[in-house]
């Protein structure tokens, strides 16, 4: 078995990644006393080693059909620009509900997510959408801020206005 | 003594107490289900509530509480990759594996009954270790808790894919793994280690939105892309039922069995926590495979992935119990806040706790085992129910989901760190799914390497290096050994037992 050429180069980045880490954790530890800097030491030592390892063994793929995989793997028989496209707008709607939640706060930012989420990618009727919607802002408000007084961020925009 | 125990049950069947028991379950079966919000943040929340009650009653509302919180915990690991507690990781690799492919009932099942025989295992172990606790726990030192960190690690050889570049997956991440468990304040010289200036680092990275943003968000992410169910990779029509989870506890009982020990005594070591108990047993589990063939299994949906960890997770209840009743050391965080309630309702934990308290020490024996029997008949009905949630429409299903991540993670320490450590190791784990590297090792590095590096120092600075020399540390230095060769003598018989085929084939011929 062998791996297709944009995983190999991928996973050639994501080891040399790891052994840049592993190296950089090492060299960090220059003056820290030796019991504080044993361990990292040691353990980004082993990283490096074996990241490299990884990397070498990626660039020549070598080994790949007894290594994988120990999980079940991602993905499915959907084109890959259709995968690649679906990924950044998911990447996408994580990163705006994000953003929304530090300038709104989290409920809001959630109640938002859920009805954007459900109307434009789910493509659910409105009827569906606003029940769901209400219901998640409730058991939200009900049980993390009324019954278990969950310290939930109210957002800058809230805290600006509070000045 | 029989008449304590005995004395000890008909405490708990009263009418008030079984009624507390009762709302503590009913509380710890949600607060299991939405991760993140932990056992500890609910028992600490709920503490206040104890003032007034009876010793008896007290701990059937807290302990009835907390022993539920891991069963329904790992629910949502199986359901939708998302560890509901952070000790319930090690169940999401194979438990949602096996959602994925349609048979979710049947690891529900499987997950409910290894948790009730783990819990009965835990209580029994607390019951039986009421004479024998002293010795039992004085002859742990913080040498022989090293060497059971390192042994731990040590099943990141199992752990690992095959063959060289497998082997070289699996030590890269565990060594990711244990250089993030370096990460926060050096309990040696005081000095911040990798913290770049952030406070929110001094401490460490925290367990819970570390794992489940790495377990949860690729999963999330997959989902978003597919839009398709959560079990639509597998067969479709009627889910596989629990029944056959139910029988799988009983065809695997010794694995079942010898985790629920495994947990039982990593509960009783006081530090060890959880995670160590959950993670251990899952290389056991991993290990208990027959051949290198069985092995591959793991990961992809193997029942006794499931067993394993859900019979370790609430045993380890009834353990981390008993150095708290009998010494007032507490096991684990959450044994710490129970502490509380100890003072809370006069009792000083210790000596009087196995004499003159002895019926209160066996009461919470009985509430540890009537609380989860009751929420096992309770949630078996709801289980169809529950697995019929993985056909649901990934577009329906994915904000809420995020939802529950995000909430999840935030509530660790209500900061926005949490958040962003969620993300990272999102992304890491995703990088890792993507590029068939296993996330075990990493999270069995994550959990160990902190524990170990300590347990190390307080080794040295104690004993200096005579600590080699003890027994226990031999025994479990012939132990980690055994754990580290074993995948590869597996290996080496199965391809001596093929060469040999091929030669006797080939003289046949």
């Amino acid at each position: 078995m062998r791996t297709e050429g944009k995983d190999r180069l991928g996973e050639v980045l994501f080891a040399a990644f790891l052994v840049a880490v592993g190296a950089g954790a090492v060299l960090y530890t220059g003056s820290w006393p030796v019991k504080a800097a044993l361990y990292p030491r040691v353990v980004g030592s082993a990283l490096v080693l074996a990241s490299l390892a990884c990397c070498v063994l990626a660039a020549l793929d070598r080994g790949e059909k007894r290594a994988a995989p120990v999980e079940l793997e991602l993905g499915s028989d959907l084109p890959a620009p259709v995968v690649r496209a679906r990924t950044l707008e998911s990447l996408g709607w994580i990163g705006g509900f994000l953003v929304a939640g530090w300038l709104v706060g989290l409920i809001p930012a959630m109640v938002l997510l859920v009805l954007a989420y459900l109307r434009w990618v789910g493509r659910e009727s409105w009827w569906f959408t606003g029940m769901f919607t209400v219901g998640t802002w409730a058991v939200l408000e009900g049980f993390m801020v009324r019954l278990l007084h969950l310290p939930i961020p109210t957002g800058v925009l809230a805290s600006l206005a509070a000045r | 003594m029989v008449e304590a125990v005995l004395d000890g049950l008909l405490r708990v069947l009263q009418p008030d107490a079984l009624l507390y028991m009762l709302l503590g379950v009913f509380i710890g079966f949600w607060v299991g289900i939405l991760p993140g919000i932990g056992g500890v943040t609910t028992l600490a929340l709920m503490l206040p509530f104890v003032y007034g009650m009876e010793p008896v009653q007290a701990f059937a509302f807290l302990l009835g509480m907390h022993s539920v919180v891991a069963t329904t915990g790992d629910l949502t690991s199986i359901l939708f990759g998302i560890p509901g507690e952070g000790l319930s990781a090690a169940l999401v690799l194979d438990g949602h594996a096996m959602a994925k492919k349609g048979e979710a009932g049947r690891a529900l099942g499987a997950n409910l009954m290894s948790s009730l025989v783990g819990a009965l295992v835990g209580a029994a172990a607390l019951a039986l270790a009421i004479p024998v606790v002293r010795p039992l726990v004085l002859s742990f030192g913080s040498p022989e808790l090293f060497m059971l960190t390192v042994m731990g690690i040590a099943f990141i050889a199992s752990l690992s894919g095959r063959g060289a570049r497998g082997l070289a997956r699996g030590a890269a991440a565990g060594a990711l793994g244990l250089l993030l468990s370096a990460v926060g304040q050096d309990p040696q010289a005081g000095i911040l280690r990798y913290t770049f200036g952030q406070l929110y680092l001094w401490g460490g990275i925290d367990l819970v939105p570390a794992v489940v943003g790495f377990f949860a968000i690729p999963e999330i992410l997959d989902l978003m892309v597919r839009r398709s169910s959560i079990a639509a990779s597998g067969p479709t029509g009627k889910l596989v039922g629990v029944w056959e989870g139910v029988k799988d506890c009983f065809r695997h009982l010794g694995l079942t069995l010898r985790c629920s020990v495994i947990g039982a005594f990593i509960g009783i070591m006081p530090g060890l926590g959880g995670g160590v108990a959950q993670w251990m047993s899952y290389g056991h589990a991993v290990q208990s495979a027959k051949t290198a063939e069985e092995r591959e299994r793991f990961g992809k949906g193997d029942v006794r992935g499931v067993l394993g960890p859900g019979a370790a997770n609430n045993s380890k209840e009834g353990g981390a119990l008993i150095p708290t009743v009998a010494f007032g050391v507490p096991g684990s965080s959450a044994m710490a806040v129970l502490l509380g309630g100890f003072f809370l309702t006069g009792l000083v934990p210790g000596p009087d706790m196995l004499t003159k308290h002895l019926p209160v020490t066996y009461s919470m024996v009985w509430t540890l085992a009537l609380a989860n029997v009751v929420t096992v008949a309770l949630c078996f009905p709801l289980l169809p129910y529950l697995a019929r949630l993985t056909t649901i429409r990934a577009t329906r299903l994915a904000p809420f989901l995020l939802l529950l991540v995000f909430v999840g993670a935030y509530t660790a320490n209500n900061s926005w760190g949490d958040i962003v450590v969620a993300l990272l190791f999102g992304a890491l784990g995703y990088a890792m799914l993507r590029f068939r590297w296993p996330r075990a090792p990493l999270v069995l590095g994550l959990v160990l390497g902190d524990l170990a590096e300590r347990y190390l120092w307080i080794s040295v600075a104690r004993y200096g290096w005579d600590w080699l020399g003890r027994p226990g540390v031999v025994v479990l230095a012939g132990l980690t050994l055994a754990v580290l060769v074993y995948p590869f003598l597996q290996e080496w018989r199965e391809r001596r037992a093929t060469q040999l085929l091929h030669r006797e084939v080939a003289h046949a011929d």
